[in-house]
C-alpha cells in the first residue's frame, strides 16, 4: 500500500443534534489534485475545518504524512506541512501585504521570537519575501496595507500565504469565489503550475474549475461520500446530476 | 448543624439575589455582545433611590417601584444615547460602560454621601422564623422566594413569550434575526433596561442585608462576573447555577475563613477555567 | 531613524536631562508620575493595543511589585539594596504573571476581560482584607528608598528623577525595537487573526503568554518606581480604577501606538493634578473622558494628530 499524504477515516463530525459528516472515507496520494463538490450545506468547509484542526471529529481518524494528527492543534499540522487557505479572506488587515508574507514566512523558523532586531534585518526572509512578491507581480503593492487591497489582490495574497512555507498538503477553499473569469483563470494557471510534490485538496462550487484542476472528484452530499471518480466519470454520473439540478441550485 | 443550616439559608438568600444581577448581564451579553461593566451601578442606583423614597414616604413598594424606574431610564438613556452608536464595536461599547461605571459611582456618591448604608426591613418581615436552635431571619426567606419565583418568571418569558423567543434567537444567530425583519436595537434597547430593572430591585432586595455603599457597585460587579465565568455567558441556567455555586461558597467561606474573603470564589473561577473555559452552561 | 527624528529625540532627552535643575521639585515630581505611567501604559498596549488582549485588571502586577518590595523591605530584609529589592518584586511579579496568564489565557474576547478584572480584584480584596500582612485599607507606609552602589541613594530626589528616567528610556527603547521585530509582528498577526496565525504554524498561546508575563513585568518596574516614590503602596495601586486610568491612557492617547500610551499618560497625570486641586469629583471627570474619547476620539490622540480620528476598520 502506497503512502497517502492525507488519510481520513470514518469521520463523522457532529453539532448537538446535527449530523454534519457522515462516514467520511477519503485517501490522497502524495501530489494527488482532489476536488471535493457539492450543493450548499453538503459538508464541505465542515471537512476542511476536521482536516485542518478548527474542529475535533466526533468520530474517526486524521493521518497526514503518516502522522495521527486527529487531536493536533492546528498550529502543529501546519508545522507539519498542511496548509490552507478561507473561503473568507482570512489575512492581517491593518499590515502591509509584505508583513502578511513576512508572518508567512517566519512561521516555521525560530526567527518568529526574535524580539531584538528589526524585520528588515533578518535579511534571508525580507529577500525571500521580496521574491515571492516579484513572482507573483505584486511588489507594487507590497508596502500597502492589506485592507486596502482589491478582493481578487487579497485573494492572491491568501494563496501566497498558503503557499509560503513550502507545504505538502494546500486545502483551497472556494478559491475563485467572487473572482471575475480573468482572475478565475489566473488561480487555474497558478494550480496547474504548482510543484507537483504539493497534494492539493479543494472545495469548488464552480463546477468547470473543479474539473479542470483534479484528477479525481469526491462528490459530497447531505455529509456523506456519495461518488468519487475522474471528473469524466463524474460528469457522466446519473447521481451526480440529481444531486445539482434535482435539488437547491449549486 | 444549627449552623450549617442557617448559613445554607444566608447562602441562598445571597444566590438569589446574585442571581437577579447575573441573569441581567447575561441576557445582555447573550443579545448584545456586550459585557456591561456598568451593571453593579444599576444596583446602586436602586439601592439609594429606594433609600431616599422610603425614607420621604415610608412605603417599600413605591421604594421599589421607584428604584425599578430609576435603574430602567438611566439604562434607556445610555442605550440609546451612547451604546447604541457603536453596536458593532464591541470594546467601544466596554469602554463606554467603564466610563458610565464612575460616572454614576461619583455621582451617587455626591447624592448620597460616602456612609455605608442599609434598607430598613419592612415590619412585616423583619423578624425571625425559629425551629428549635435554628433561627433565620424572615427577610432572608423572602429573598430566596423572590429570587425563585423571578427565576420561574425570566424562564417564562424566555421560553414562552414571542419578546424571549427573539431573544433567545439573538443570542443564537444575531445575523439571522436581522435577516427575519427582527426590530433589533428595540431588542437591545428593551433588554438592557430590563438588565437594568432587574439590577435595581437586586439593589431594593438587598439594601437591607447587603447594604448600599461606594464600592458596592464594584463588588456586585465582581460577584456577576464570577457567576457568568462559572455558569457561562448568555445562559439563563448558567446563571442560576452559577448564583447557587457562588453565593453558597461565598457565604460558607465568610463564615469559616473571613481573612481569606475572596479566596473562596477565586478557587472555583479557576478551577472551572482549568477545566470548561466557556462555563457549565456556556458555548 | 531620519536625521530629523533622531535630532528631535536627542533633543528630548537632553532637555529631560537638564529637568531637574530648571523645574521646581513639585514639577520634577510630576515628570516623575509621568515617566512611572508611561512605562505602566506601554507595558499595556503592548497587550491590549498590539495583541488584541483586552486586560481589564493590570494594575494587578503594578501594586503587586509594590506590595512585593515593601513587604521585602521592610519585613524581609531591611536595608535592600536596590538590585536585589528589584529582582524580588520581578520574580514575585513574574510567577503571579504566568499564573495569571495560565488562567486567563484559557479564555478569549470577553471572557479574558471578565477573567483579567476578576484576578486582579481578588488581589485587591486580599490586600484590602489580610491587614495583619498588608495594613489593609491603610497600607504599608514608610517604605525607604534603597542605596545604589558608590553611596549613592534614591533617597534624593534628583538621583531618584534620573533613576526614572534611565529606566523610562531603557523600557522605551527596547519596546520601541520589539515592536518593529518578527516577535513583534506576530503579536500584530495575532491580533488581527488568529485562526490565521494558527493556520500559518505559530503557537498562539505560548506568544500570547511571553508577552503577557513581559507585559507584567514591565507594569511591576513601573509599580515598584511607584511605590518607592510614594514612600507608600495601598490597595489602591491594585483597584479597579487604576487599570481604568492605565487603560484610559491607552486608548486615549492611541492603542497599538506605543508613543500614543506615552501621550496619554502625560495628559492623565496633568489633569489629574491640575484639576484635583480644584475638585474631589475626580472620578467623574475620568468617567467623562471615557465617554468622550470613544465617542470623539477612538483613534486617540495620535490618531487625531495623524488626521485619523475616527474609527479606523
Amino acid at each position: 500500500m502506497s503512502p497517502s499524504q492525507l488519510a481520513v477515516q470514518n469521520l463523522d463530525m457532529r453539532f448537538g443534534g446535527l449530523e454534519a459528516l457522515r462516514d467520511i472515507n477519503l485517501s490522497l496520494a502524495p501530489g494527488e489534485r482532489r476536488a471535493i463538490i457539492g450543493p450548499n450545506g453538503a459538508g464541505k468547509t465542515t471537512l476542511f475545518n476536521v482536516i485542518s484542526g478548527a474542529l475535533r471529529p466526533s468520530r474517526g481518524r486524521i493521518y497526514f504524512s503518516g502522522v495521527d494528527v486527529t487531536r493536533l492543534a492546528p498550529d502543529r499540522r501546519a508545522r507539519l506541512g498542511l496548509s490552507r487557505t478561507f473561503q473568507m479572506t482570512n489575512l492581517f488587515r491593518t499590515l502591509s501585504v509584505r508583513e502578511n508574507v513576512f508572518l508567512a514566512l517566519a512561521a516555521l523558523t525560530p526567527r518568529k521570537f526574535s524580539m531584538l532586531r528589526p524585520l528588515s534585518s533578518h535579511g534571508d526572509i525580507a529577500r525571500a519575501a521580496e521574491a515571492l512578491l516579484s513572482d507573483w507581480g505584486m511588489l507594487g503593492l507590497a508596502d500597502r496595507p492589506v485592507k486596502s487591497l482589491s478582493y481578487g489582490d487579497q485573494r492572491q495574497v491568501e494563496l501566497i500565504l498558503a503557499l509560503a512555507g513550502r507545504p505538502k498538503l494546500l486545502l483551497m477553499d472556494e478559491p475563485t469565489a467572487g473572482l471575475s473569469p480573468a482572475e478565475t483563470r489566473r488561480v487555474v494557471d497558478t494550480l496547474h503550475g504548482l510543484d507537483k510534490s504539493i497534494t492539493v485538496l479543494l472545495i469548488e462550487h464552480d463546477l468547470e474549475v473543479a474539473f479542470a484542476i483534479a484528477e479525481r472528484v469526491t462528490v459530497l452530499h447531505l455529509g456523506s461520500v456519495v461518488i468519487e471518480g475522474t471528473p469524466a466519470e463524474i460528469r457522466r454520473d446519473s447521481r451526480v446530476q440529481e444531486i445539482y439540478l434535482g435539488g437547491p441550485e449549486a | 448543624m444549627t449552623f450549617w443550616i442557617i448559613q445554607l439559608f444566608n447562602g441562598l438568600s445571597f444566590a438569589m439575589l446574585l442571581f437577579l444581577l447575573a441573569a441581567g448581564l447575561s441576557v445582555v451579553f447573550g443579545v448584545m455582545k456586550v459585557i456591561n461593566l456598568a451593571h453593579g451601578s444599576f444596583y446602586l442606583i436602586g439601592g439609594y433611590v429606594a433609600l431616599s423614597v422610603l425614607s420621604a414616604t415610608g412605603s417599600f413598594l413605591l421604594a421599589a417601584a421607584a428604584a425599578v424606574l430609576a435603574g430602567a431610564s438611566v439604562a434607556a438613556v445610555l442605550q440609546t444615547a451612547f451604546l447604541r452608536r457603536f453596536y458593532d464595536n464591541e470594546l467601544a461599547q466596554v469602554l463606554l460602560t467603564f466610563g458610565f461605571l464612575f460616572i454614576i459611582a461619583d455621582l451617587c456618591l455626591v447624592v448620597w454621601g460616602g456612609n455605608p448604608q442599609a434598607l430598613p426591613k419592612p415590619a412585616l418581615l423583619a423578624g425571625s422564623v425559629v425551629f428549635g436552635e435554628i433561627v433565620i431571619p424572615v427577610y432572608r426567606l423572602f429573598v430566596t422566594a423572590v429570587g425563585l419565583l423571578f427565576a420561574g418568571a425570566l424562564w417564562l418569558l424566555f421560553e414562552k413569550t414571542r419578546w424571549g423567543a427573539m431573544a433567545r434567537a439573538a443570542v443564537d444567530d444575531p445575523e439571522m434575526c436581522r435577516g427575519l425583519g427582527v426590530n433589533v436595537p428595540v431588542l437591545c434597547t428593551s433588554v438592557f433596561v430590563a438588565g437594568a430593572a432587574l439590577a435595581a430591585f437586586g439593589g431594593f432586595m438587598g439594601g437591607s442585608f447587603v447594604g448600599v455603599y461606594p464600592g458596592a457597585d464594584f463588588e456586585i460587579l465582581l460577584y456577576s462576573f464570577v457567576v457568568v465565568i462559572i455558569g457561562g455567558l448568555g445562559s439563563l441556567p448558567g446563571a442560576f447555577v452559577g448564583s447557587l455555586i457562588v453565593g453558597l461558597l461565598d457565604n460558607f467561606g465568610k463564615a469559616l475563613f473571613p481573612e481569606l474573603s475572596l479566596f473562596t470564589i477565586f478557587a472555583p473561577m479557576a478551577l472551572l477555567l482549568a477545566v470548561k473555559p466557556t462555563g457549565l452552561f456556556g458555548k | 531613524m531620519t536625521w530629523i527624528r533622531a535630532g528631535a529625540v536627542f533633543l528630548l532627552l537632553v532637555s529631560l536631562a537638564v529637568v531637574p535643575w530648571l523645574l521646581s521639585p513639585y514639577d520634577v515630581g510630576i515628570l516623575v508620575q509621568v515617566m512611572i505611567y508611561a512605562i505602566f501604559a506601554m507595558s499595556l498596549d503592548l497587550l491590549l493595543g498590539y495583541t488584541g488582549l483586552p486586560s481589564l485588571g493590570h494594575a494587578a502586577y503594578f501594586g503587586l511589585a509594590g506590595y512585593a518590595v515593601a513587604l521585602i523591605s521592610t519585613k524581609l530584609w531591611t536595608g535592600a539594596a536596590l538590585a536585589p529589592l528589584v529582582v524580588a518584586g520581578l520574580a514575585v511579579t513574574g510567577a503571579a504573571g504566568i499564573f495569571f496568564a495560565l488562567l486567563a489565557l484559557r479564555t478569549h474576547g470577553v471572557y479574558f476581560l471578565m477573567i483579567t478584572l476578576a484576578l486582579a480584584q481578588v488581589l485587591w480584596g486580599i490586600a484590602f482584607k489580610w491587614r495583619s500582612l498588608t495594613g489593609g485599607d491603610d497600607g504599608l507606609p514608610g517604605i525607604r528608598r534603597p542605596e545604589l552602589a558608590f553611596g549613592l541613594s534614591l533617597a534624593d530626589p534628583t538621583i531618584f528623577y534620573f533613576a526614572v528616567l534611565l529606566a523610562f528610556v531603557l523600557i522605551t527603547a527596547f519596546l520601541h525595537v520589539l515592536v518593529r521585530s518578527p516577535f513583534g509582528l506576530a503579536l500584530k498577526g495575532i491580533r488581527d487573526s488568529e485562526s490565521r496565525m494558527l493556520a500559518l504554524g505559530y503557537n498562539v498561546w505560548l506568544h500570547k503568554l511571553i508577552i503577557f508575563v513581559l507585559a507584567a513585568l514591565m507594569a511591576g518596574i513601573a509599580g515598584m518606581l511607584f511605590t518607592f516614590y510614594n514612600h507608600f503602596v495601598s490597595p489602591s495601586d491594585l483597584s479597579l480604577v487604576l487599570s481604568a486610568k492605565v487603560l484610559l491612557m491607552v486608548t486615549l492617547g492611541g492603542a497599538g501606538t506605543l508613543y500614543g500610551p506615552i501621550l496619554g499618560a502625560f495628559a492623565i497625570v496633568m489633569l489629574e493634578n491640575m484639576l484635583s486641586a480644584w475638585t474631589e469629583r475626580w472620578l467623574l471627570l475620568l468617567g467623562l473622558l471615557y465617554v468622550a474619547s470613544v465617542t470623539w476620539a477612538p483613534n486617540g490622540i495620535v490618531g487625531f494628530l495623524a488626521g485619523r480620528p475616527g474609527a479606523q476598520d
